[in-house]
């Protein structure tokens, strides 16, 4: 049983690589008006954008029919204390991956904080239900650690039920799955149902921490579409940065080489 | 003995200047990011102050707000960067309609937020050169209740004044969010005329909401 597990697990993670690898040799950032790959690097690359386009649509109509609802009844039945007992055990749960991709990034007091909140959560704080470490450790996924190794972003990518991806966050979110520990232990005592119930609980979870927030943002956008998938993209390139972005790196907000031309003849 | 004494004072003269010639970027820089970190300052606080001020109705209150844009905001250059590179393209009359219309846009989309208003406060945490005219001011929004919110404020120097040409709220620059969704509208929905109608519609709505 072990050993199959083993061994569909590393084929599907090779799957995955050879998956992103190939993604990766196609996904170049366009080159335009002879910018810096650097600058363009900023700007979207979405190549797949109909078909984007049309998922999100049935995302969002899936949404509105079943996740709103579900997460607004959620909110409203359960008290606040609770939805954080169920906030913190999903939370602790994911620790282990945590601390695999911290180390794999090579962020070693980042995977010290992860276990120490593991096993002090999962000790003292009833399996996880209580966040007694108070470590803050924020969310790790292949996706940000094969950032930190250099991997292009690729493609952005709306995905059936599941959401904004980029190429390589959906390449990572496949090997996070298959090496998850949690997962493989479920998977080891036939417990199939811990990665479904998982999903959706997290889901409803998340939903329901953003009602108001994505109803502001759809309410104050003319393009929704674009309008998440920049802000997904920036969120994710603030995760993989960990919060820490080079203030340097900022878009170009002083118009000199337009400004200059002018100048001069007036 | 006068000669002999001429030449010291000279030479502290010329080093003195020196110095101050020197250390005058130095001390500018310095004072940059301490003005930058002051207009936010007063701004928050302000803002804070008329948010939380009982005696004003909300349209008084949208009013000061429209101030502050106006005066504490390059919205120009606001408006320049979210056309991006649509902007060299447009016509003269095009450009002075978005700006006009970006504005109301910008003025639309936040005065529904004022009477949501709840007793958050604005912390600041310090600021950063980023380049020889900007700074950017690190603060924190805290909240009753929930986690604080980190916002980012990208200030510019123009003309002397220092002004903020972009809010950066957890790592999401609020104007390349703009600048990306402008130019989605502008190449799916005809062109900048397209995208000015459609900032119209929207802050129209927002209006008689």
């Amino acid at each position: 049983m072990r050993l199959r597990l083993n061994f569909s697990s590393f084929v599907n993670c090779a799957a995955a690589l050879v998956l992103l690898a190939s993604v990766a040799a196609c996904a170049k950032s366009p080159a335009e008006d002879g910018k810096p790959a650097q600058v363009m690097y900023q700007e979207v690359y979405d190549p797949l954008e109909p078909m984007n386009r049309y998922f999100f649509n049935v995302n969002y109509a899936l949404d509105a029919l079943f996740l709103k609802p579900v997460a607004e009844i959620y909110r409203g039945v359960l008290p606040n204390p609770v939805r954080n007992s169920v906030r913190n055990f999903l939370t602790n749960l994911s620790q282990p991956i945590y601390f695999i991709n911290n180390v794999l990034q090579g962020e070693l007091n980042r995977a010290g904080d992860n276990m120490g909140a593991f096993f002090i959560n999962t000790l003292w704080g009833i399996g996880g239900l209580f966040d007694v470490a108070q470590l803050n450790t924020g969310e790790e996924d292949m996706g940000q650690t094969f950032a930190v190794w250099g991997a292009p972003e690729g493609p952005y990518l709306v995905i059936p039920l599941v959401g904004p991806n980029t190429t390589r966050a959906a390449t990572g979110g496949v090997v996070d799955y298959f090496i998850d520990p949690v997962n493989i232990a479920a998977d080891n005592n036939d417990l199939d149902y811990v990665g479904v119930t998982r999903f959706a609980v997290s889901g409803i979870d998340a939903r329901s921490r953003s009602i108001e927030a994505l109803d502001e943002i759809e309410k104050n956008s003319i393009d929704f579409y674009a309008t998440i998938r920049s802000l997904y993209r920036q969120n994710r390139n603030n995760l993989i940065l960990n919060g820490k972005g080079n203030p340097a790196q900022l878009p170009d907000m002083s118009f000199d080489e337009d400004d200059a031309p002018t100048a001069k003849k007036s | 003995m006068l000669k002999h004494c001429k030449l010291p004072i000279l030479l502290i003269i010329v080093a003195v200047t020196a110095i101050a010639v020197i250390q005058a970027p130095v001390i500018a820089a310095e004072s940059k990011e301490a003005g930058a970190k002051a207009l936010i300052e007063s701004l928050g606080s302000q803002a804070v102050k008329i948010l939380s001020d009982k005696s004003l109705s909300e349209e008084q209150k949208e009013q000061k707000f429209d101030q502050f844009l106006d005066a504490d905001f390059d919205m120009p250059r606001i408006a320049r960067f979210v056309l991006g590179r649509s902007w060299r393209g447009a016509t003269k009359a095009q450009k002075t309609e978005f700006r006009a219309v970006f504005r109301n846009y910008m003025v639309s989309s936040y005065a529904q937020k004022i009477g949501t208003y709840s007793g958050e406060n604005i912390k600041i945490i310090d600021s950063k050169s980023i380049n020889d005219k900007e700074s950017l001011v690190y603060t924190l929004i805290e909240r009753p209740q929930g986690p604080p919110i980190k916002l980012d404020w990208r200030v510019r120097t123009n003309d002397g004044k220092q002004k903020i040409v972009d809010v950066i709220i957890e790592g999401v620059s609020m104007a390349l969010t703009q600048r990306s969704e402008f130019a989605s509208v502008v190449n799916n929905r005809g062109g900048v005329d397209g995208l000015i109608s459609e900032l119209k519609e929207k802050a129209k709505m927002a209006s008689s909401n």
